[in-house]
């Protein structure tokens, strides 16, 4: 057994010894049977996996957690300000605080859509906050923020129940705030911001890697999963083709497909699971589209720097939460010392996502080292530089066995009428020894986050 | 099971997965007894068995027969049908209790692994058991959703075709469709019975597949 195990999740473990380690099979059963699947690609080929599951939840004392939840809801806030700043007068350009290259030229920045407003004036409806606590003093760092489709949250809040009829006494020695009114507080959302009729979750389809979560939610939320062909836009309006051949006027749409698949009239002329001219009720404020179109640029690898900067401007506080230390090699100051200190360092390509993209300097060649300086130099607003976080290992079963892997949390906002902060997420690990990539989609595992009353 | 509202190709897929479930179960009991008498009744009765279903099997014993009947690459292979039933739901489980979607992957799973294994009889009891269990779950619930009549409606629809294949027992199938009027009744307010002026089975069979246009305004 590792020796660096925080003495609640020891506790976890002894009660989890003393009541048998037999009944953790009612966990993959549970996962097989209910298809609890995080599909991938690999090689053009469609696998259809199930996500890998660690028992062990990550447990978060309540003033963690506090802390967590203001932090998120003040980030979110001002992301959302952010966004509808840009989209408007771009104040926060005008003033200086963040360079034009960051907000213009970013592919996500979308200029057909400045002078928008959404409904309700909300683009962040549902943000998914990246999180690593660092290993040394705890406190936990931002990685990333996640504004366009994040996904994950299903994983957890089904999971849950299993524990809960698997292992009650745990529920009793362990006093876990529960989760199961997300999906609740995401039709609340929806409702919110709807102008009129129902809401629905749309999906790219059964092939989609999170069609499970898709699934899920709609399920929950008790709302119809749609596909492209079962939604109809028609003079601004976007309707539901009800079985009965009756259209029924729908008021916002849970999107599951990024901007450039969602309208084929509007964007990406080649998609196929996109609604024609959905983006005519959505600028017609027929239609909520949540989250908003272009929100991409608030999540831009380059904007994250900015984040703490936002929040002073918009609400004229110190952000509660940190960012992990971050060069823009866009900065001339910046680029020198990223250029000086690569092998110490991690380099993002602003453009990548799903932990692709991401080279730790100390494990490439001098040959590798130089020409990534060479494509740094030519194209500086294409990366960030990061310090390394040495974030903490969670200890995980593997093959029988503790093991500690790397692991962060995934913390999920909905932003409605309030702001509101899933007490939990999802928390991601990799498989592999010493790997500081954890994401689904690069083979990692979930587990989930259970935090304390 | 929600009740939210259904999509045409929502409702496309609950109709489907109803067949399919139908289906599904009625092939299997059909495998178990035809084994029985392959054994040293008559050998060619699997033969026979899927000869009704439009396809063509070859076994040289009953044991080869129960393996061509699940894994057979023909359209009416058990897996065939057990493969297109979770596909069906899956794409709809957000309208289907999510215990029923577990009976029902898990009488999928069963089958899959069993390829490459030798197959028993057990086996396709066990399979049965499953679906006996999802079967009984969806008719015991209270509440009747249009989901749960689209499920019924194609489970109907399935018998009255499986009936003529199999059976030729046209009172039976004349029962049958006076049944599938009622979910139709129940999933389109509007729907009038039509009368029923032939008792000719294609004819019949004809009626009863095209039954569903007048639930699903396609």
């Amino acid at each position: 057994m590792p020796n660096n195990i925080d003495s609640t999740t020891q506790k976890f473990l002894d009660i989890y010894e003393k009541l048998g380690s037999d009944k953790s099979k009612r966990f993959d059963e549970f996962i097989k049977i209910y298809g609890v699947n995080f599909n991938l690609y690999k090689n053009n080929e469609f696998i259809e996996q199930a996500f890998p599951f660690d028992i062990i939840p990550r447990i978060i004392e309540k003033d963690d957690f506090t802390t967590i939840e203001k932090g998120v809801k003040q980030r979110v806030f001002a992301l959302n300000a952010f966004l509808n700043d840009i989209y408007s007068e771009a104040k926060i350009v005008k003033d200086g605080v963040i360079p034009s290259d960051f907000v213009y030229a970013s592919k996500a920045f979308l200029p057909k859509f400045v002078g928008f407003e959404p409904l309700k004036g909300i683009r962040t409806h549902i943000s998914g906050i990246d999180f690593v606590r660092e290993a040394k003093s705890g406190k936990w760092i931002i990685l990333e923020d996640n504004l366009r489709v994040p996904s994950g949250a299903s994983y957890p809040l089904s999971i849950r129940k299993v524990y809960r009829k698997a292992y009650p006494e745990m529920f009793k020695e362990f006093s876990v705030v529960e989760t199961d009114n997300y999906p609740k507080k995401l039709k609340e959302m929806a409702e919110f911001v709807s102008p009129a009729g129902i809401q629905t979750v749309l999906t790219p389809g059964r092939y989609n890697s999170a069609f499970y979560e898709h699934s899920y939610l709609a399920g929950k939320m008790g709302v119809p999963l749609c596909e492209n062909d079962d939604l109809s836009a028609q003079d601004s309006k976007l309707y539901f083709k009800h079985f009965d051949g009756k259209l029924r006027r729908v008021g916002a749409v849970y999107r599951r497909l990024d901007d450039d698949f969602l309208d084929p009239v509007e964007f990406n002329k080649t998609s196929v699971i996109g609604v024609p001219n959905i983006v005519g009720a959505y600028m017609n404020k027929e239609t909520a589209i949540i989250n908003a179109i272009g929100n991409g640029v608030a999540d831009d690898k380059g904007l994250y720097y900015f984040v703490p900067k936002m929040i002073e401007y918009y609400m004229g506080e110190k952000a509660i939460l940190e960012n992990a230390p971050t060069y823009l090699p866009f900065y001339e100051k910046d680029r020198k010392f990223v250029l000086e200190n690569m092998s110490k360092l991690v380099i993002k390509d602003v453009a990548e996502a799903g932990g692709y993209g991401v080279v730790f300097g100390n494990k490439l060649s001098s040959a590798q080292l130089e020409e990534l300086s060479n494509i740094i130099k030519s194209e500086p607003r294409r990366f960030i530089a990061q310090e390394v976080v040495e974030f903490e290992d969670l200890p995980c079963f593997l093959d029988g066995k503790v093991a500690m892997r790397k692991a962060d949390l995934r913390v999920f906002a909905v932003y409605g009428k309030d702001i509101f902060v899933m007490p939990g997420g999802l928390t991601r690990y990799s498989t592999i020894e010493g790997n500081y990539i954890v994401n689904s989609s690069q083979g990692g595992g979930f587990k989930d986050t259970w935090v304390l009353k | 099971m929600g009740a939210q509202m259904i999509s045409i190709n929502s409702a496309q897929n609950l109709y489907w997965l109803g067949r399919y479930m139908q289906r599904v179960e009625t092939i299997a009991k059909e495998c178990i007894k035809s084994f029985d008498y392959i054994i040293d009744k008559d050998f060619d009765d699997g033969k026979k068995l899927f000869e009704k279903l439009s396809a063509d099997i070859e076994y040289k014993d009953e044991k080869e027969f129960l393996k061509e009947a699940v894994f057979d690459e023909h359209g009416s292979s058990i897996y065939a049908s057990i493969f297109a039933m979770k596909e069906n739901a899956v794409i709809c489980r957000a309208q289907i209790y999510s215990s029923a979607f577990a009976y029902l992957n898990t009488a999928y799973i069963g089958v899959k692994e069993l390829r490459g294994a030798p197959i028993e009889v057990f086996d396709l009891e066990k399979l049965l058991s499953n679906l006996y269990a999802l079967n009984g779950m969806l008719d015991s619930a209270l509440l009747r959703t249009d989901a749960s009549n689209f499920i019924e409606f194609g489970k109907r629809v399935e018998r009255i075709d499986l009936e003529i294949r199999l059976y030729d027992n046209l009172n039976i199938v004349l029962f049958e469709i006076d049944e599938l009027y009622g979910v139709a009744k129940l999933l389109s307010k509007g729907f009038e019975k039509p009368s029923i002026t032939t008792d000719d089975k294609e004819k019949l069979l004809d009626l009863a597949n095209s039954l569903i246009k007048a639930v699903i305004k396609f």
